[in-house]
């Protein structure tokens, strides 16, 4: 909300904002793309976050529940995994796309990025809910199953309810992923239409010099609030979730 | 027929993971083949449909050129120069939070939080905006000490330097959050002997506090150092590596070489030599500090 400041008069004072008006927030929402960037940039995170909610609990709740040969290993090698640096799978899953033909069109385009985001989040994902259906007792589902649901029906009716401040917790890490990530959306990107927020605060930044940098405070205050929103709607999860200690990310 | 029911619910229970297995093979196993794969060939963006196979002749050039003596180097600089101011504010920050009297630690913490909480890559731009030489505020603020304004991002030194102090502000909340949550782990009876012992603060931390964060601080250690290493937004967007590859670090460098040159080849080297040098990194800190033990 601050004009331009100098360096003509370094005091005190010009690091106070002196006059307060709205033009920055009048230019990123009008004269920028701004709008079409934020929904481009809101698809690819709700793809995310529900690929990563749906895969993330399946996958917990059968590590936590089942007791399938081979298991052990699995579990090793879904920990290893997430020791992978992004680097080591951009570049060939870009080429994987981009052989497909998928990068030619907006809507494959987004599918194949929803596909790397959901691939990278959703196996650290799976390893916190199995953390933390390990610590729910199975009395539950098993007084449900003799009342006669199946072992599906079992986990989404009575785990599932149980699960939800992981399952919050795992919605918002994934979202974080989709929401602020440069380096994928940059590779396989190909036209403007199809910009995301990070995209274009890049250009804001990096690109156009002319971008006043009050323009860009604006920008990050606005690309905050869905995050912050989130944040709001899914605190009642989350706080339990730092009562329990046990899940850091 | 038991045996038939049994193998018949196995494959069931498989059922339920075959969404994760498609993903770590199509989405991890195969890219990681892959990349392995094309780094033994000449594929680039000039070569990109007669490419050929030529051994390992990009990793001779790769492991004869200075420019990987010098990425590597920047990239323990990088790793090492974060991680110990990052583990001692968090480890100091904690042990003050953790205080049996302190007041208002909740405010504090939400405060901490705040840095965490928001995306990195927002952060990042406005730090940018902040070392800028002309408009940043860090110069305005030194011109208020009286210090002549310094270009920041320009000169090797500073700009390493304003490059740890942002890794720092951004990552100092999850240290001091994660030790908090261990350092509450430790039970109070233990001081209270202590001090009937007749302990001082020195000789609790000592024998008391430190012993029993010992584990901790390894496993924090090598999860931040893997992390640290494969940090790509920092130096992104602060420095782009520069000046000239001076603060460039191997996985910036190995999108740059693919996604600004075209060349697929050399970056994918790249990205196996670093996987291998930090997998082994890993391994040894994991033995030496026995976190292994700690997991399973």
């Amino acid at each position: 909300m601050n004009p331009i400041p100098t360096l003509a008069s370094v005091t005190l004072r010009s690091l106070l904002p002196e006059n307060t008006t709205l033009e920055a927030y009048y230019y990123i929402l009008f004269k920028e793309p701004f709008l079409l960037w934020l929904r481009n940039s809101l698809i690819l995170a709700a793809g995310t976050v529900a690929i990563t909610a749906i895969v993330a609990f399946i996958t917990g709740a059968a590590l936590s529940r089942f007791n399938i040969p081979g298991k052990t290993t699995l579990m090793v090698t879904i920990y290893v995994m997430t020791f992978f640096p992004f680097a080591a799978t951009a570049l060939p899953l870009y080429l994987m796309f981009a052989s497909l033909g998928m990068l030619r069109h907006t809507l494959t385009t987004y599918v194949g990025l929803i596909l790397a985001y959901s691939g990278g989040t959703s196996i650290f994902s799976s390893y916190l809910v199995k953390v933390f259906l390990d610590r729910i007792p199975r009395d539950y589902e098993e007084a449900a199953l003799i009342d006669g649901l199946t072992r599906f029906g079992a986990f989404f009716r009575i785990l599932l309810p149980m699960a939800m401040p992981i399952i919050a917790f795992v919605a918002l890490l994934a979202f974080m992923g989709a929401y602020t990530d440069y380096a994928l959306a940059n590779a396989f990107i190909m036209k403007g239409s199809m910009w995301t927020l990070t995209l274009g605060m890049y250009y804001l930044a990096f690109v156009n010099r002319a971008t006043l940098y009050n323009v860009l405070a604006a920008f990050s205050v606005l690309m905050g609030i869905p995050i912050f929103a989130i944040f709001i709607a899914f605190q009642k999860y989350l706080v339990q979730i730092y009562a329990m200690g046990g899940v850091k990310a | 027929m038991d045996y038939l029911q049994k193998l018949d619910r196995v494959f069931i229970q498989y059922l339920y993971l075959l969404p994760i297995i498609a993903i770590a093979l199509f989405l991890f196993l195969y890219p990681v083949a892959y990349a392995v794969y094309i780094s033994f060939t000449n594929f680039n963006l000039y070569h990109l449909f007669h490419y050929t196979f030529v051994g390992l002749k990009i990793y001779e050039q790769l492991l004869t050129s200075s420019t990987f003596y010098t990425l590597l180097l920047n990239t323990i600089i990088w790793t090492v120069g974060s991680l110990i101011p990052m583990v001692l504010v968090g480890f100091i920050l904690a042990l003050i939070l953790n205080q049996r009297d302190i007041r208002g630690r909740n405010v504090f913490f939400t405060l901490l939080l705040a840095p965490w909480a928001f995306p990195a890559y927002i952060s990042l731009v406005i730090w940018y905006g902040m070392w800028n030489y002309e408009y940043g505020i860090v110069n305005k603020f030194l011109g208020l000490l009286g210090i002549p304004p310094i270009n920041w991002l320009t000169f090797t030194n500073t700009a390493w330097a304003a490059l740890i102090l942002t890794n720092l502000w951004l990552s100092f909340p999850y240290y001091t959050a994660v030790f908090l949550s261990s350092l509450q782990g430790i039970p109070a009876e233990l001081y209270d002997i202590a001090v009937v012992d007749g302990a001082n603060a020195w000789h609790k931390f000592r024998y008391i506090t430190l012993p029993l964060m010992r584990s901790a601080i390894a496993f924090v250690s090598v999860g931040g150092f893997v992390f640290t290493w494969n940090n790509f937004y920092p130096i992104y967007i602060l420095t782009g590596g520069g000046p000239g590859i001076s603060t460039d670090i191997l996985i910036v460098y190995t999108y740059q070489e693919a996604f600004s040159y075209g060349y697929y080849n050399i970056a994918a080297a790249y990205s196996v030599i670093s996987t291998i040098i930090l997998a082994i990194m890993a391994i040894l800190m994991l033995r030496v500090g026995r976190v292994l033990e700690v997991i399973t």
